[in-house]
């Protein structure tokens, strides 16, 4: 199983509310790692989610504006602000719907037709959709290379499903 | 008709250009010829050469001469006017090449000034701004109807009319001093001058004291306060003889009418009392009452016609008493198709206009008309199929206004007509005078008119309702809500809820038919604080629905009424936009709830180049109304865990900006409020 985000859920909060109805959310990590991490969930499938549990994230950024494939490690930029991650899989799918793993899902985000890129970054694995790097990198899937880097700027991050924290 | 007129003076001023510069190419040529060393020996070099023209005569006196007769000739031509040969007989060659060369240039400037005036009096339209102008119809040519007419359908100011005046004498040698003097003294008229508009145009042309006097003798031999036409394109010598050729005229006329008179005098004296039809025949009358009646025709027929005919004074009863009939009822029409139009004469005689009328076929002199953007519409609707040579036509579309009967006849004979009669009733209801007097775009009206038209006696009533109100005021929302009968219905319904339509006009960010269609879906908005409004559009028919559904086993039965209630369709045409607060709205959007975890999506618009609150507003609502992308879903979620269980809706919105191709997505409560809008993957 990929190594996930994963870390104790600090905060759980309504974002977006009208009338009573939360429209979306903001949770808040406890990293593993010591650091934390703010996702955003647009879909609001994070209400049932506990504060104080320990679970595992699947997200993704949102790349608005710059995104590079970079093939070695040496060229990276270590700059305030920027994000790396390394390749482990150019056609990256979920894990089934059926496995039970899922404690809260956006089935419409994590099971659309077109195929993730599983990156290895700091705070964990996230994915990114292929299509957004082709057109942000400006290049074709078959030009990236699993080990290979990508890198962007440091954006919000949105959630698309939590995971059994055990697994 | 605007359109053959310009091409004409186009062609002509084209035409007229074209001349000028070849007779410049023959004067090049004859230069060059004078200046070869072998010409003035050699003589003209054939049928091209322009002093060939002096061979074949037989007055062939050399070259030099030759090229002065030439230059002289051109100079004359494009002067039109030989006046001043003897003058130029003793100018040099040089100096007379010069005087071509200044002439031409001149007369070159003038055509294009011509072309240049006409193109800029064309374009110019009657404006709200102006809803009332002032036109004069010049002096010296004459015009039919629809010339003047369509003269009229232009918007003209005092300089401009001037201008237009001179330019309608399509007097070449005349125009330019016309046109600084007639200039001249309309910058005088803005000057607040006292001169009426006529005496100005009187003194900008020059008309002669001697010429005016024998104009007013004229004009009181005819009976007329406005000159005939060709008096006006006379010389004083031809005035002269025109002059004596009306005297002659009435002179026998007068006579004629005294004779008649005589024998009227004598029938009624008793002194010869006919006993027999041959007898009046022989007296040139019929009977006595017939005399009488005839007499009293007579005068009728003078003071509306101005002055009798032969047939009239010797024809008999029944064609006299037709004559007169007629020409009472074209009088009273013809009066009436002024007054309708809206056209004030001066001076104010009524009489005098119709005679030149019925004598000329045609209206010409100087008309001062005061027209309403109303009179401007009513004339153009008429020039589209007015035939001047059936005027019958005319007064049907003017008597029908107010008589059913020939409403019909008209219909038959034009549906255009019948159309023209029904705007003009249409723009004379109270309820479009309010849109006028309002200063509103009398297009739009028009436009409204029209549309009004199609509609309903129901939907007309309760629109002009809504306007007689005060709550409709603007020709654009009422011809909105022509097309939104359910819109329509519901505003009467509520017509006297005051308060209402007080939130509605609170709406400044939107216009009235938005504003009143988000009134008509909730009262949950605050007026002040609205940033937009979109009416959605072509929804939900193209939509692709994803919709998460609820366990309904877990539900309230009130809560699986609402679900069920709203399950299948969406419960708003209509979104809005509020300033709002920090959980929803614009500044939930721009700032979220200002924590360190929720700061909002104003970095992400940002990155799009939207940096502005109202940037980004405009920009949400645009992309809403359908002006930015295309709505690629809607996404529904039932969200039992809300103070009132309802659906949530967010909208999926596929945008191009800079040339990427980004979505946007937008949060929608069940009534239509907008809760949030940011950027998504």
């Amino acid at each position: 199983m990929e190594n996930f985000v994963a870390g104790v859920l600090i905060s759980n909060e309504p974002n977006a509310v009208y009338e009573g109805s939360v429209f979306d959310r903001y949770l808040k990590l406890q990293l593993d790692n010591g650091g934390s991490l703010v996702v955003f969930d647009p879909e609001a499938i994070s209400g049932k989610l506990v504060v104080g549990h320990r679970y595992q994230i699947i997200i993704f950024p949102l790349v608005l504006t710059y995104l590079q494939y970079i093939e070695k490690e040496e060229n990276l930029a270590f700059k305030e602000g920027l994000i790396h991650g390394k390749i482990k899989s150019l056609n990256w799918m979920p894990p089934q719907i059926s496995s039970n793993i899922y404690r809260a899902v956006h089935k419409g985000s994590l099971f659309g037709e077109n195929p993730f890129i599983l990156v290895e970054t700091s705070y964990g694995a996230i994915i990114l959709k292929a299509e957004v790097v082709e057109r942000r990198t400006k290049k074709n899937l078959k030009d990236l290379k699993i080990d290979g880097f990508l890198q962007w700027e440091e954006s919000r991050f949105d959630l698309v499903a939590a995971l059994d924290p055990l697994i | 008709m605007d359109q053959i007129q310009d091409q004409n003076v186009q062609i002509a001023a084209q035409n007229f250009l074209a001349s000028m510069e070849n007779y410049y190419a023959m004067i090049g040529q004859l230069e060059a010829a004078i200046a070869s060393p072998h010409s003035a020996s050699l003589g003209p070099m054939g049928d091209d050469d322009p002093c060939w023209f002096f061979v074949a005569n037989g007055d062939y006196v050399g070259y030099e001469n030759c090229v002065r007769r030439v230059l002289i000739g051109r100079i004359a031509s494009v002067i039109g006017d030989a006046s001043d040969s003897e003058y130029w007989n003793q100018a040099s060659t040089e100096e007379l090449r010069k005087i071509l060369q200044s002439v031409f240039d001149e007369r070159k400037e003038l055509v294009n000034n011509i072309l240049l005036l006409h193109k800029s009096v064309a374009s110019i339209r009657p404006t709200v701004e102006n809803p009332f102008f002032v036109a004069v119809i010049p002096l010296g040519d004459t015009f039919e109807l629809s010339d003047i007419l369509t003269q009229l359908s232009n918007e003209i100011d005092a300089i401009n009319f001037a201008y237009l005046g001179a330019l309608f004498l399509k007097k070449l040698y005349r125009i330019e001093d016309i046109l600084k003097r007639a200039k001249s003294f309309f910058e005088k008229l803005i000057d607040d001058t006292h001169l009426s508009p006529q005496e100005l145009v009187l003194d900008a042309l020059g008309v002669s004291s001697e010429h005016q006097s024998i104009l007013q003798k004229l004009r009181a031999i005819w009976g007329v306060t406005i000159d005939k036409n060709e008096w006006r394109i006379m010389n004083l010598k031809q005035l002269h003889n025109a002059l004596l050729e009306a005297e002659i005229s009435r002179n026998m006329l007068i006579y004629r009418i005294t004779e008649l008179a005589q024998i009227a005098n004598i029938v009624s004296d008793g002194g010869f009392v006919p006993t027999s039809k041959d007898d009046l025949i022989r007296l040139g009358t019929y009977d006595i009452p017939w005399l009488e009646a005839h007499k009293a025709m007579l005068e009728q027929v003078i003071a509306i016609n101005g002055y009798p005919t032969a047939e009239w004074i010797f024809g008999d009863e029944t064609a006299l008493s037709f004559s007169l009939k007629a020409l009472k009822v074209e009088f009273e029409v013809f009066i009436s198709f002024l007054s309708i139009l809206g056209i004030v004469w001066e001076p104010a005689d009524w009489a005098s206009v119709f005679i030149e009328w019925r004598r000329t076929g045609k209206i010409s002199g100087i008309m001062v008309m005061a027209l309403t953007p109303l009179v401007a519409f009513a004339l153009l609707k008429f020039l589209d199929d007015f035939d001047r040579n059936d005027i019958s036509h005319v007064n049907d579309l003017i008597v029908g206004i107010n008589n059913p009967t020939i409403i019909e006849k008209a219909a038959d004979a034009s549906s255009d007509g019948r159309q023209l009669i029904s705007y003009l009733e249409e723009l004379n209801t109270p309820a479009i005078k309010i849109l006028i007097n309002n200063g509103e775009d009398f297009e739009k009206i028009v436009e409204f008119v029209g549309y009004r038209l199609s509609l309903s006696a129901d939907d007309v009533s309760k629109l002009d309702n809504l306007l007689q109100a005060g709550h409709v005021t603007k020709v654009d929302d009422l011809l909105a809500l022509s097309n939104n009968s359910e819109l329509l219905n519901w505003l009467y319904d509520n017509r006297n809820d005051a308060a209402l339509f007080e939130r509605i006009r609170q709406i400044q960010n939107a216009d009235f038919v938005s504003a009143a269609s988000l009134a008509r879906q909730t009262r949950k908005f605050k007026p002040d604080e609205v940033e937009g409004i979109a009416i959605l559009p072509d929804f939900p028919q193209n939509v692709n629905f994803s919709q998460e559904v609820a366990d309904l086993s877990t539900l309230t039965p009130q809560a699986q009424a609402q679900y069920n209630a709203r399950f299948n369709q969406v419960p708003y045409n209509t979104v809005w936009l509020e300033e709002g607060n920090p959980s929803a709205g614009l500044r939930h959007i721009l700032y979220g709830r200002g924590t360190p975890e929720s700061m909002g999506h104003l970095s992400d618009f940002s990155t799009w180049g939207l940096d502005t609150d109202d940037e980004i507003a405009a920009y949400i609502m645009d992309t809403i109304s359908g002006k930015n992308g295309t709505l690629k879903s809607v996404g529904r979620r039932w969200n039992e865990n809300a103070r009132i269980p309802q659906w949530e809706y967010n909208h999926i919105y596929e945008v191009m900006i800079n040339g990427e191709i980004l979505t946007l997505r937008v949060a929608i409560g069940d009534n239509g409020f907008i809760v949030s809008a940011y950027l998504v993957h």
